[in-house]
């Protein structure tokens, strides 16, 4: 664990699939969690083209769609795959321990 | 720098920049086209779908088309429904000249007489020995005449789901009028209106004027509470009048069935759990034509302004504003209702050249949904899908809720987003009781927590 993250518990990993992403909030952050191939998987819920809810959008494999215009990001590393987003979305370590999902928050 | 259009090009992004998007693109094909077979129509197939009105049947056969099928609707003499493919199973002569008799409907061509469920009674110009009338049936699908409106299933037979009873079909005190009109549009573009709690604030307030008597305060923005159901959405919008909220929770089962508030309110006082006014369905006819089918609750305990108007609910007419395609065509310019708004949206709506804002957040909830249950059917995937009987039936919760909360002097929006949820848990927390304990329960509930 390095020094300079701190764990925060956000779900429970039941509650974390592969059709729909999740959205949960840590702090003022809000953060999609989504699953690929049996890992999950922790990115910033806000599409960085217009401000909409990444959570809402549909899901296709390791790729999720923006509801709003349909931009596409990779679910494991938050790239922009396609138009008309052209930032990554951020993305964040995830951890899981007993049943649970933790999200890594930078200490500062 | 050149402009350089292609087939991605999809929005103009500067001033006089017309020529980008003068290219018509595709519509999305996936999410609005319901022939038989697409993966849209398959998904839209797996439910019951109200396909005519009862006054409909009358002593002539009522020629329909619902789904890109061309079918044949008729009550018989026995007063039984049948709902048949419109081409004769021997000739395709069209049943729509057929001869309604004592048992189903006879062809005009050359006399076979089919039941209600398809099976060939007669075929009198062949030779008693014939088996043709054992070998083939006449295309049926199965109805339900339920409350003035006749539903039917034209999915796989062996996916047919029980006929969903929901609460609403039975709460004390409503009279359910049933009326039907026709959009000609794509079936999505006329029901996302129901997802969209802002369009109230504009079309039917801020831009010519209110439409909905009791309902001026729209011209607010509202603070918008999604809830995702398995079977669809629940939201409320919510706002504020001196010490008083007043929310207003919406459902919407997918893929087409909704429920709103009361019809003709003021919302000025406080009320719990109070119940919708307007059950409706939108049915695709083809991909450029829908017709809703629903009813009108005609009751004393929601609609306290006593506005609606029975005689203007039925075929083609409903009483309230904007819509249908029967006024002037100044008067649907000058003052525009919702008719004009989905039908202005085009044949088929191209949702590659909208470009949609937070105002938007529903419709594009509700499209996500949609593609992902059409793209379960399309993998042979079972779908949720609401299930209600009469002894427990599908709770819903479209009404009008006005609590007292003192405005916040921090944020007020966080307090009607925050109150919206907490009324909402109560809701939910309600299903599993029935009828008059569900109301009498949320109505203790949520007064505990917001005397008034």
């Amino acid at each position: 664990m390095g020094d300079d993250i701190i764990w925060y518990r956000v779900a429970e990993r039941a509650k974390v699939g592969p059709d729909e992403a999740l959205s949960v909030t840590v702090g003022e952050e809000n953060i999609a969690l989504c699953e690929v191939d049996g890992a999950v998987f922790a990115f910033h819920n806000i599409c960085t083209h217009e401000y909409a809810c990444m959570s809402d959008g549909f899901v296709d494999g390791d790729q999720i769609e923006c509801p709003l215009h349909q931009a596409r990001f990779d679910i494991r590393t938050g790239k922009a795959l396609t138009a008309p987003a052209e930032v990554d979305l951020r993305t964040y370590p995830t951890r899981v321990e007993a049943d649970q999902v933790y999200v890594g928050m930078p200490k500062t | 720098m050149e402009l350089n259009v292609t087939e991605e090009t999809r929005w103009a992004t500067k001033p006089y920049q017309a020529y980008a998007v003068a290219r018509p693109i595709k519509e999305d094909e996936e999410l609005t086209h319901v022939d038989p077979g697409s993966p849209g129509g398959e998904y839209m197939r797996r439910f019951w779908q109200p396909v005519a009105m009862s006054a409909q049947l009358k002593d002539l056969p009522v020629p329909i088309r619902i789904l890109g099928e061309d079918l044949v609707i008729f009550r018989d003499k026995r007063g039984e429904v049948g709902l048949l493919g419109r081409q004769c199973a021997h000739r395709r002569a069209s049943l729509e000249y057929g001869r309604i008799e004592e048992k189903g409907i006879r062809c005009c061509y050359h006399g076979w007489q089919f039941d209600v469920d398809g099976t060939i009674l007669e075929t009198p110009g062949e030779p008693e020995s014939s088996e043709i009338r054992h070998k083939i049936c006449q295309p049926a699908y199965p109805v339900k005449e339920y409350k003035g409106l006749i539903f039917a299933y034209m999915g796989p037979p062996d996916d047919k789901p029980a006929f969903p009873i929901f609460d609403s079909y039975d709460i004390p005190g409503h009279d359910l009028v049933p009326y039907s009109i026709h959009s000609p549009c794509n079936w999505l573009q006329e029901s996302e209106n129901s997802m969209d709690p802002i369009h109230s604030v504009f079309l039917h307030g801020r831009v010519n004027g209110a439409q909905f008597p009791g309902l001026e305060h729209f011209v607010e923005l509202p603070v918008v509470v999604y809830h995702k159901i398995p079977t669809g959405f629940i939201y409320s919008h919510a706002r504020r009048k001196g010490d008083l909220i007043m929310i207003r929770f919406h459902d919407h089962f997918t893929p087409n069935m909704a429920q709103n508030g009361a019809m003709f309110q003021t919302l000025d006082k406080p009320v719990v759990f109070g119940r919708t006014s307007l059950t409706k369905w939108v049915v695709p006819i083809d991909n450029t034509n829908s017709r809703k089918f629903g009813w009108r609750h005609f009751n004393d305990k929601d609609e306290t302004l006593r506005l609606g108007v029975r005689a203007e609910v039925g075929w083609e007419s409903v009483d309230f504003y904007g819509q249908t395609a029967h006024r002037s065509e100044e008067e649907r310019k000058r003052n525009p209702g919702d008719w004009e708004a989905w039908v202005g949206q085009g044949p088929i709506n191209v949702h590659k050249r909208e470009y949609l804002g937070t105002t938007d957040e529903g419709v594009a909830m509700l499209r996500a949904k949609l593609k992902r249950d059409i793209k379960a059917v399309a993998a042979g995937k079972p779908i949720p899908r609401p299930e209600g009987t009469e002894e427990k039936p599908v709770p819903t919760y479209g009404g009008d809720t006005v609590v007292r909360v003192a405005r916040s002097n921090s944020d007020d929006r966080k307090l009607m987003a925050d109150v919206q949820t907490e009324v909402a848990k109560i809701y939910f927390s309600a299903d599993k009781y029935q009828g008059e304990d569900r109301a009498a329960y949320i109505r203790r509930e949520v007064s505990r927590k917001y005397p008034s």
